[in-house]
């Protein structure tokens, strides 16, 4: 096998996001069985920062934590304000015309130089990998070279999932690699896929992850239970509904004199208001380092993942690795479905399956415990890097079979 | 659950049925919220306790009932767009009209909910009305048919 290029709209070591994490844990496990990987992407920064600005310099770097190279481009000027205007109506759910989408496509992030580059040196890599589905490299790195492109998409039945761009795109790649079963079913619902080689994988997890409670709790300076959530905090994630629940999780327990001391620990980046009737229950970290989110995660009652639109959820599975159970929200098939295969928590469709299942945890520790230790084996059993890459170099070996059938994990 | 439950004694999905089962007999699901409620499952947004679907039916008061049911809910958040300056500038103002605006607007949303379950439980009794009203046609279709044949086996008779 030639190389492999992993063609992804910004890369640092350690910036996070969900599919940020997959690509430096799939990069470094393959780069380990021997596999010759390149990191291409732009000289952006990271999700978070303005996709106008080429914070790194150019050229051929590599990168000090997988010891892998990686290929910088600049980024193309893009118009924000028009892309903004777009992107507004699709946080809201609203349908978009196809001539909307291909702005939208356009004035995403974007590299003519590293499309010119991939086409320079097609013939030196045996495939081009993409992650996520809806950023401009995936999207043009896929319609220019269709033939060697495998896209780990990470689906969710969003509006961006239902351009038509994406549709004819995606059915005329090589492969397309799943993180769970529910993402599957949805590509193959909406997209022809007939002819593309598909795998359901799921990521690889750290299953090292430990965390100490009293180390977290001493070094924050939070007593009482809590519940944490961990990742981006915004509207896409349905962090706005969490606050909104929890809030009217203490207006019925002050109403009933029955007030909870349970309070809500945010990590992670983004911006959100948190309601002043909760300000005090409310303890917004931030961006911590790793081993204090895995402390957190130890030291909570329970994590909550409130988001309808995952297609993994690394950090339920890091709850699960820490011993505590999680609640999901039963809107998003995939968590729900980890969650029932492994007995490993609860889920919510509405706030009063919210308020009846934190009741539950916290006068059942000892389900707690027991939910937590089925998410753990869980995660061990189908998560860990060997048999992720076991399955992976499988796939791969049998790209160009005929074969009918669909490999699943 | 008791204090020693091992992982094999969890199933989660009967857990769910008790949590559910614990919900209705206490009457939680009928107090209402403080804000509108969304499920996404079925890509459809609905009132807490809506129990009908009108949105396939084409008359006023159906289209009413189902615009009331995924708009009542007024948001003081609505999302801040414009460059940098602009949003801080409407993020600042927000901040300090938010202690008389906010209790206003939870208020403003709790009337709207009951507004929209009067209008929603007019829209089933006008339902009902005109089931009623099939059901009395129906009836008198028969009655009359029975008059008829009554009336033709008196006239036989005689």
């Amino acid at each position: 096998m030639k190389k492999i290029g992993f063609v992804v709209p910004w890369y640092g070591d350690s910036i996070p996001g969900g599919a940020e994490m997959l690509v430096r844990g799939l990069t470094d496990n393959l780069n380990k069985r021997g596999i010759s990987i390149e990191i291409l992407t732009t000289c952006v920064r990271e999700f978070a920062s303005d996709w106008n600005v080429d914070f790194y310099e150019k050229g051929e770097t590599t990168s000090e934590k997988l010891g892998v190279t990686i290929r910088r481009f600049p980024v193309r000027k893009r118009n924000t304000a028009k892309f903004d205007e777009i992107n507004g109506y699709l946080i809201q759910g609203k349908i978009i015309s196809p001539e909307q989408e291909k702005v939208f496509l356009e004035e995403m992030v974007n590299s003519s130089q590293l499309y010119k580059y991939m086409e320079e040196h097609y013939d030196d890599y045996s495939y081009f990998f993409y992650a996520p589905y809806m950023f401009g490299t995936t999207y043009y790195g896929c319609i220019k070279f269709p033939e060697k492109s495998i896209v780990i998409p990470c689906f969710h039945d969003e509006a961006y999932f239902h351009f038509s761009a994406f549709a004819s795109c995606f059915s005329n790649v090589k492969g397309l690699i799943y993180n769970a079963l529910p993402e599957y079913e949805l590509a193959n619902t909406y997209y022809d896929l007939a002819g593309v080689k598909q795998l359901v994988l799921g990521t690889g997890v750290d299953i090292s992850v430990t965390g100490d409670a009293i180390r977290f709790k001493q070094k924050y300076e939070l007593e009482g239970p809590f519940m944490i959530y961990a990742g981006r905090k915004d509207k896409g994630k349905n962090v706005d509904t969490l606050l909104k629940f929890f809030e009217e999780y203490h207006a019925r327990k002050a109403s009933k004199n029955t007030s909870s001391d349970l309070k809500l620990v945010l990590i992670g980046g983004g911006e959100i208001e948190i309601p002043e009737a909760i300000e005090d229950k409310v303890a917004d970290l931030g961006f911590v380092p790793i081993q204090d989110k895995y402390d957190a995660m130890a030291a909570g009652t329970f994590l909550c993942q409130p988001s309808h639109n995952e297609s993994f959820s690394l950090v339920i599975m890091e709850s699960w690795l820490c011993k505590r159970p999680v609640l999901v929200n039963e809107a998003c098939l995939v968590t729900t479905n980890f969650v029932k295969e492994s007995n490993g928590g609860l889920y919510f469709n509405n706030f009063c399956d919210f308020e009846g299942c934190i009741d539950y945890f916290l006068a059942n520790e000892e389900s707690c415990k027991a939910m937590a230790s089925n998410g753990r084996d869980y995660v061990i059993k189908h998560f860990s890097w060997d048999a992720i890459i076991d399955n992976l170099m499988e796939f791969l070996n049998h790209l160009d079979d005929n074969k009918e059938d669909v490999t699943h994990e | 659950m008791s204090e020693n439950t091992t992982a094999n004694d969890i199933n989660i999905e009967l857990i769910m049925k008790q949590i559910r089962e614990g919900i209705k007999e206490r009457g939680a699901d009928k107090i209402p919220l403080s804000f509108r409620e969304e499920t996404h499952s079925c890509g459809a947004t609905h009132a807490n306790g809506a129990s009908r679907d009108f949105s396939s039916r084409d008359d006023d008061i159906s289209k009413s009932v189902t615009y009331l049911g995924t708009n009542y809910e007024v948001s003081a958040y609505e999302m801040l767009l414009g460059n940098k300056i602009k949003v801080f500038i409407k993020k600042v103002i927000r901040k300090l009209a938010a202690f008389f605006v906010l209790p206003i607007v939870r208020q403003q949303n709790i009337l709207n909910y009951h507004y929209y379950r009067v209008a929603e439980a007019v829209a089933i009794q006008r339902d009902e009305v005109e089931e009623l009203k099939k059901i009395e046609n129906e009836l008198e279709k028969r009655v009359e048919a029975l008059e008829k044949t009554m009336s033709a086996n008196c006239d036989k008779e005689n």
